[in-house]
């Protein structure tokens, strides 16, 4: 009787067997893709999320209302008003007399920025030096506050172009000028000369050489210039670098980024051609100088020179190298200080907001976790009111496989949902992610394990899904707050802040920040990985510790 | 397999929760291909003592062989030998039976074609093979049962342990539910039936253990159990017209415990031979002018067994 017993009921039990986590991982997609009415909406949860993120969040706002302070009062500032009129990213609603006017309305609620043209605005681009435009925005709420600022940032720079643009065509007409002077030298030098004048000739020659050395640098400068200005659209932008030019503030969207970039190629496009042209004027203007040179010293050796002529021809070349010297020096200033304005964010609130593309990674992160900690009610605790973890604890199956095959499934559910969202925000909101995916799923995966072992923990100590979701509550709902979605980590008090630091959702979304802004490796986010590891390790080995195969 | 073979042995099985004694003590002996029924009302302990010898429960105190197997030592070897049929549906309702019996199969470590080729086979048993490939959320309470039934004999245990199985179905579905547990029975599977229905373990159960608090307060054949506990036989008699004195005079003549009246009907509890007191007690009553419409001896029920047992158990 013993050995018929022995024979074939099954086999033994193993305490890892690959073959029933299998078939626990499959039991659990067979069982959720039975429920239509649970998996439609698990599934559809990713993209509404993206879609809202996307709408509420992503994209410009336009005709923000907005009001003007203009202290300087100058054809200038008349024309940046002129150009904030203009803009549909703004309705200037009104002008005001002084900022505190401004600030008012501000606080009322009547507009969501001012801009504040300071004093002295005119006089400091003419001089060459940056000036600021000030803006004060509205921080009652975040996310418009956010995308006005960055906004803003692309319209001072736009700004900042046109008024580059213009020095170089300023710049341009003085090499027209220098041009018609040559074209004066020659003129005189057409009549044979047949002086001899050695001082003369040697102060001609001293002049040439200067002339020449101005050019050629000039030359060069405005070459390396335009070069650096095409391959400024060589690689990509990213919106970070977009916004961080020339200002100190972060803040932007990668939708912002699209919307700009184009204006902004065609900026640079602009500048490239402008400086090719200067150069090559600039080319012309030695080319001539040259040529002058040597017809002067061709007269010179022909000792036939007329002394008037050559004084005549000395004067103007004397002109010339005074003209290439001040073109050079306007290139200089062209080139030293590409901005002339910048954007002078005022910040009466005290309020630093963090951009979205930093929101981001907690998104991820909090839906991970979120979306880990409900969905075990039915992995162990309602299988164990149900009945059907009665029929498991019949078989041969031991605690680590049962656990292990259903943190399995869930696990890959939960990475294939974030994935989800990724690759939706990716694909409808063009969002720019610029470490390897690779690396996002393993993040992801890494802490949906963590995430997992906390609904495993939960499921294992609770006798039913009504307990779980009590106690799911209980974990998930002060998670939220603290994951520095819905209100930014750096606005809440400091008991808050260091409790943030002790929860893993704030490691993956660090981590995930890293890979997906900064296009960091797994080795440059290894100590949030150790510490993600450590957390997953920590929720499996206690819910294995806590899981009671008893049946009461 | 012989029938004075003991698949399960268990000496002072016990189970407490808390200060809660749930089974205190049990001893018994299951005979290999014999249906074994524990009757007992609700809470008496009949479902705590299956858990524990289907290693769902670890004992308090005491010790039992399982299918040969030491309940504390060789608890995955006990869960390769037996099947359970528990109180509730345990499968998946979003499963079809094909894959609830595949999932099944596979925790059981069992090959893929011999998986196939059971279910094949259990689901003709229990009459679902036509229903295999639909989910099971929307079977009939009794269905359900079959399935759990099938779910249970799959890994073919020698041992079928069926809690209360038969607990709201409909008479059908009972009817049907305990044809294919005989059926079962007779292929020579042993089988451990928990019921607080008498008539139904009256029917069923070769032997039968009556549960009460927690205690084996009863155990025999349906036979042994009505003899020692039934309170002997009833004689029932039916008559045109009765009185009191009448009643007195036979309860004196028949030397019965009681006398009693249902619905008409003379009821005389006597100890023994109450059959050898009907001719006497028909000549008795023509003398007194009675016209008897019907005289019959009435076995003991198991309800009077299982009174009187439950009575006796408290010491009353």
């Amino acid at each position: 009787m013993e050995n018929k017993l022995n024979n074939g009921n099954g086999g033994a039990e193993r305490l890892i067997d690959l073959r029933k986590i299998r078939a626990i991982v499959w039991k659990n997609w067979l069982v959720i893709s039975g429920d239509k009415i649970r998996l439609v909406p698990l599934f559809i949860f990713p993209f509404i999320m993206v879609i809202l993120f996307g709408y509420t969040a992503g994209t410009t706002p336009r005709h923000v209302p907005a009001a003007i302070v203009d202290y300087d009062n100058t054809a200038l500032s008349r024309n940046v008003q002129m150009q904030l009129y203009s803009n549909e990213l703004f309705s200037i609603k009104l002008q005001v007399g002084s900022q505190e006017e401004g600030k008012k309305l501000v606080d009322e609620g009547q507009i969501e920025a001012l801009f504040i043209i300071p004093r002295g605005f005119e006089s400091s681009i003419q001089s060459g030096k940056t000036a600021h435009l000030d803006v004060i925005i509205d921080q009652s709420n975040p996310s418009v506050a956010q995308i006005t600022s960055a906004s803003m940032q692309i319209f001072v720079q736009k700004l900042s172009q046109q008024l580059n643009t213009q020095r170089i065509a300023v710049l341009a007409q003085e090499v027209q000028q220098v041009q018609q002077n040559v074209g004066r030298v020659k003129s005189v030098l057409a009549v044979p000369l047949n002086h001899n004048d050695q001082p003369i000739t040697a102060a001609m020659d001293a002049n040439f050489m200067r002339g020449m050395h101005i050019g050629t640098q000039t030359n060069e400068m405005l070459g390396s210039i335009a070069q650096q200005t095409a391959n400024s659209i060589g690689y990509p932008i990213n919106p970070i670098e977009v916004v961080n030019e020339g200002s100190r503030y972060e803040g932007d969207v990668a939708a912002l980024y699209l919307l700009s970039v184009s204006d902004r190629q065609q900026g640079i496009f602009q500048q490239v051609e402008t400086y090719r042209g200067l150069q090559g004027s600039n080319s012309m203007v030695l080319a001539s100088l040259q040529k002058v040179y040597g017809e002067a010293k061709a007269i010179d050796a022909s000792a036939e020179m007329d002394r008037g002529a050559v004084k005549v021809s000395y004067n103007l070349m004397d002109a010339l190298g005074g003209k290439v010297e001040h073109l050079e020096s306007d290139a200089q200033s062209i080139a030293e200080n590409p901005s002339p304005i910048v954007l002078n964010q005022l910040q009466p609130y005290g309020n630093g907001l963090k951009g979205l593309d930093y929101l981001l990674p907690n998104i991820l992160a909090l839906i991970s976790f979120q979306g880990a900690t409900m969905s075990l009610g039915r992995a162990i605790a309602g299988e164990r009111k149900d009945g059907s973890l009665t029929r498991v604890f019949l078989t041969p199956t031991s605690n680590v496989t049962i656990i292990m095959g259903t943190l399995l499934y869930y696990v890959l559910q939960e990475t294939f949902r974030t994935m989800l969202i990724v690759l939706a925000a990716i694909t409808f909101f063009g969002v720019i992610v610029r470490g390897s995916l690779l690396a996002i799923l393993f993040i992801i995966t890494l802490f949906a394990l963590g995430a997992t072992g906390v609904g495993m923990v939960i499921s294992v100590i609770t006798k039913s899904q009504d307990q779980y979701m009590a106690v799911a509550m209980l974990v998930s709902l002060p998670m939220m707050f603290l994951a520095g979605v819905f209100a930014p980590i750096e606005t809440m008090p400091a008991p808050l802040q260091s409790m943030t630091r002790a929860l893993p959702i704030t490691y993956a979304a660090d981590a995930l920040r890293g890979i997906m802004i900064k296009g960091f490796t797994l080795g440059q986010v290894a100590p949030d990985l150790v510490f993600l590891a450590g957390f997953g390790f920590i929720t499996l080995t206690l819910s294995l510790l806590l899981f009671r195969r008893e049946l009461i | 397999m012989r029938t004075d073979e003991y698949v399960i042995e268990s000496h002072g099985l016990t189970r407490k929760f808390g200060d809660f004694t749930a089974v205190d003590s049990i001893d018994l002996k299951v005979r290999a291909g014999e249906i074994f029924g524990f009757l007992g009302p609700n809470g008496a302990g009949k479902t705590t003592t299956i858990k524990m010898l289907t290693t769902l429960l670890t004992p308090t105190k005491g010790e039992a062989k399982v299918a040969s197997y030491d309940l504390r030592t060789q608890a995955p070897l006990i869960r390769s030998s037996v099947g359970i049929v528990p109180q509730e549906f345990s499968l998946f309702g979003e499963l079809t039976p094909l894959e609830n019996l595949w999932y099944i199969g596979e925790l059981y470590g069992m090959k893929n074609e011999l998986v196939r080729k059971r279910s094949e086979e259990l689901l003709k048993t229990v009459q679902l093979y036509d229903k295999r490939n639909v989910p099971c959320e929307g079977f009939s309470g009794g269905m359900k049962q079959r399935l759990s039934v099938a779910a249970g004999l799959l890994h073919m245990p020698h041992i079928l342990f069926m809690d209360e199985p038969t607990t709201g179905l409909d008479p059908q579905s009972r009817i049907a539910l305990r044809e294919l547990t005989k059926k079962l029975n007779e292929s020579g599977i042993t089988i451990v039936y928990t019921t607080h229905d008498m008539e139904e373990a009256d029917k069923l159960c070769d032997r039968i253990a009556i549960m009460n608090l927690g205690r084996i307060i009863a155990l025999g054949t349906s036979a042994e159990l009505k003899e020692e506990y039934g309170g002997g036989h009833f004689i029932e008699i039916v008559v045109d017209r009765y009185d009191q004195t009448l009643l007195s005079e036979l309860k004196r003549m028949t030397s019965a415990d009681s006398v009693e009246v249902h619905n008409g009907t003379i009821k005389l509890s006597v100890r023994n031979s109450a059959g050898r007191l009907m001719p006497s007690l028909s000549r008795f009553l023509e003398k007194k002018g009675v016209t008897v419409k019907d005289l019959r001896i009435a076995e003991p029920s198991l309800e009077a067994v299982f009174i009187n047992s439950t009575k006796k158990s408290r010491g009353d």
